[in-house]
């Protein structure tokens, strides 16, 4: 009898056990799973979300195409990294750096560089020569499958933090300069914004206007929002040391970190130092990838162990936040109605915002 | 061995206990103190696989000294395998009076360095750069100390007074050679301007190219302005390390904007023991 209960004891230990390390996706309580793709193989949870529109999902050494119906194939060379752009992709093989059209996927050599800029959601990129300072700003013309040298910039520093937009590039460089070119309207400018310290710790704008926002400064640091012109929008101390934590959305919002939370508010155009704080969220780590939709923005942020995707809500003004198991580090929208694709180099998996009971 | 009683049994094994512990304590001292070989792999202005202006070194057991007592003011720790976008792999940058001073593949950096203090690396190089009232410093000048060999220069070799001179050292008894090549140039926040001829530098190593340089090109205008403001000799340094043993040739080469180059040899010969 006792060598009975022995055995059924162990046997629900091991039960025990491998329920709860299976690796089941239970459906998320703030946004739903649809499917995933875990080394190539797929599953689909929701069928009723169809992916309407092909996308592109970058794996560092290969790029996979996604059809709707979940049709899979892949772009791949040999000892190749791949960079994502809006209407193209680039690789950086042996020989040099291509560039592919996503529509026609035909290579056209490039150049060479050591460092290839690019933004997902814009056709600029800029390459950086191996000095590091030498910059050369480009634009991906789709007709012509190729890119296009706007300008050739020597920088009198190296630069800590960039951002590219739909219409600009905005480089914060180690003297406490930020340099801003807008090809569209040809304007350039090199201007001293940090004077209490020499690095801009992080710079962030949006495609919208030609505003920005940097962390510079170090005990304390400060959190600064200007204009093209150079004029000071809004200045605040903010109780981190070391951050490079900060982000501008396209409604004029910006999400920027005090100590162990996240902060999110909108500064006023019009009225110069107003600065209303909207929500906050207590997490730490970084900021690696932010989407936008209408009435929501997600990002994943991550200290290195702990990977979450935050939803923002803008109609009740408060944080959602969803730890996520496995490492994932890009977060791509693949319809504008709330679906969007977070994955790493190995495993994707698709959320629905919209089916979701955010409460 | 016999005990006359339980006392000096106590304080046999106490004293055993406290020369083990100082033994421990002198091991990780000078461990920490010493840290074996360092080696410039590619030295300031390297054009080769390294970011202008920082220096590239070596360590064989990850360890480098700081040279230097200062605070960290700036951190970058890359968590994605997406970010390749950065010039350095987990960059520390610390403040050190009126300098910054950054270190790459420093993945936990102290807040506080003092002098001679073991930086612990992520990797076995680390490129440095220093920056002091918003001009690069070369890092060798600081790092000289730790360095396994000299890069005093002995000799100069003129091609003539208004071209490059090259200076090699007269005797190689290590396999470390140090080149300096003097280049009338301004400096200006970082931003070179050369006023030579002088468009491009090679040097070989018998037949093999070790280090190519393209310098900046700048208008005429540009140049005279950054002369009177900011003027002063600028030399190209470069270290070839781990020459093996025996007769080798070496070769600087200097081209202008038009291509048409000149030649500068030397012939030496390496006898080490040093098993590098």
């Amino acid at each position: 009898m006792l060598k009975k209960i022995i055995i059924f004891i162990c046997f629900a230990a091991i039960l025990f056990i491998f329920i709860i390390n299976s690796p089941i996706i239970k459906p998320a309580s703030i946004i739903k799973i649809v499917s995933s793709i875990e080394n190539e193989s797929i599953k689909v949870f929701d069928s009723s979300v169809d992916i309407t529109n092909l996308f592109y999902w970058n794996r560092l050494n290969k790029i996979t195409r996604v059809s709707p119906g979940y049709k899979l194939s892949s772009i791949e060379q040999e000892n190749s990294t791949y960079f994502m752009g809006k209407d193209f992709f680039m690789s950086r093989e042996e020989d040099g750096i291509y560039i592919y059209d996503k529509k026609q996927e035909r290579k056209n050599y490039l150049g060479d560089s050591s460092l290839i800029l690019s933004n997902k959601d814009s056709n600029l990129f800029a390459l950086v020569k191996k000095n590091g300072m030498e910059i050369g700003f480009y634009q991906f013309i789709p007709l012509e499958n190729k890119g296009v040298l706007l300008k050739n910039e020597i920088f009198p520093s190296l630069y800590t933090s960039y951002c590219i937009t739909r219409n600009g590039f905005y480089f914060a460089l180690m003297n406490g300069y930020i340099y801003y070119f807008n090809p569209f309207e040809n304007i350039s400018s090199e201007r001293a914004v940090s004077e209490s310290s020499d690095i801009i710790y992080g710079v962030s704008s949006n495609s919208v206007t030609s505003d920005y926002a940097i962390i510079s400064g170090y005990n304390p640091q400060k959190l600064s929002i200007f204009n093209i012109d150079g004029t000071i929008l809004l200045e605040k101390n903010i109780t981190t040391t070391k951050n490079t934590f900060i982000h501008m959305l396209e409604n004029q919002m910006i999400l920027y970190k005090e100590k162990s939370k996240i902060i999110v508010g909108r500064y006023n155009q019009k009225k110069s130092t107003s600065f209303e704080e909207y929500a906050s969220l207590n997490i730490e780590g970084q900021l690696l990838d932010c989407i936008e939709f209408y009435s929501y923005f997600v990002c994943i942020i991550s200290d290195g162990n702990r990977y979450s995707i935050v939803v923002y809500r803008y109609d009740d003004n408060r944080f959602y936040k969803k730890d996520w198991k496995y490492p994932i580090y890009q977060i791509d929208i693949l319809d504008t109605t709330g679906v969007f694709a977070v994955y790493n180099e190995n495993n994707l998996w698709i959320f629905d915002l919209q089916k979701e009971n955010i409460r | 061995m016999k005990f006359c009683n339980r006392k000096n049994f106590y304080i046999f094994y106490i004293l055993l206990f406290i020369i083990a512990g100082m033994l421990v304590f002198l091991f990780n001292f000078f461990s920490v103190k010493s840290s074996g070989q360092i080696y410039c792999v590619r030295d300031f202005c390297s054009w080769q696989d390294s970011f202008l202006p920082a220096a590239t070194f070596s360590v064989n057991d990850n360890i480098f000294p700081s040279f230097f007592d200062g605070e960290l003011i700036y951190h970058y720790k890359k968590i994605s395998p997406y970010q390749l976008d950065f010039l350095f792999k987990s960059l520390a940058i610390y403040k050190s009076k009126d300098r910054l001073i950054g270190f790459s593949n420093y993945l936990y950096p102290e807040d506080f360095l003092k002098k001679n203090d073991a930086i612990e690396l992520s990797e076995k190089n680390t490129q440095v750069f220093i920056i002091e009232n918003k001009v690069f410093l070369n890092p060798i000048n600081e790092i000289k100390p730790f360095l396994n060999t000299s890069v005093s220069i002995v000799n100069f070799y003129y091609l003539n007074e208004e071209e490059v001179p090259v200076a090699f050292r007269t005797s190689y008894k290590s396999n470390v050679i140090p080149i300096l090549i003097y280049a009338y140039s301004t400096y200006l926040s970082g931003r070179y301007a050369f006023t030579t001829n002088v468009y491009k530098l090679e040097i070989y190593l018998d037949k093999t190219m070790v280090y190519q340089r393209e310098l900046d090109v700048l208008s005429k205008a540009r140049i005279v302005e950054l002369i009177t403001t900011s003027s002063r000799p600028q030399f190209i340094k470069y270290i070839i390390s781990n020459v093996s043993n025996g007769e080798h040739t070496l070769t600087v080469k200097v081209y202008d904007i038009q291509g048409h180059s000149k030649e500068i040899q030397k012939k030496f010969v390496v006898k080490t023991d040093l098993d590098q």
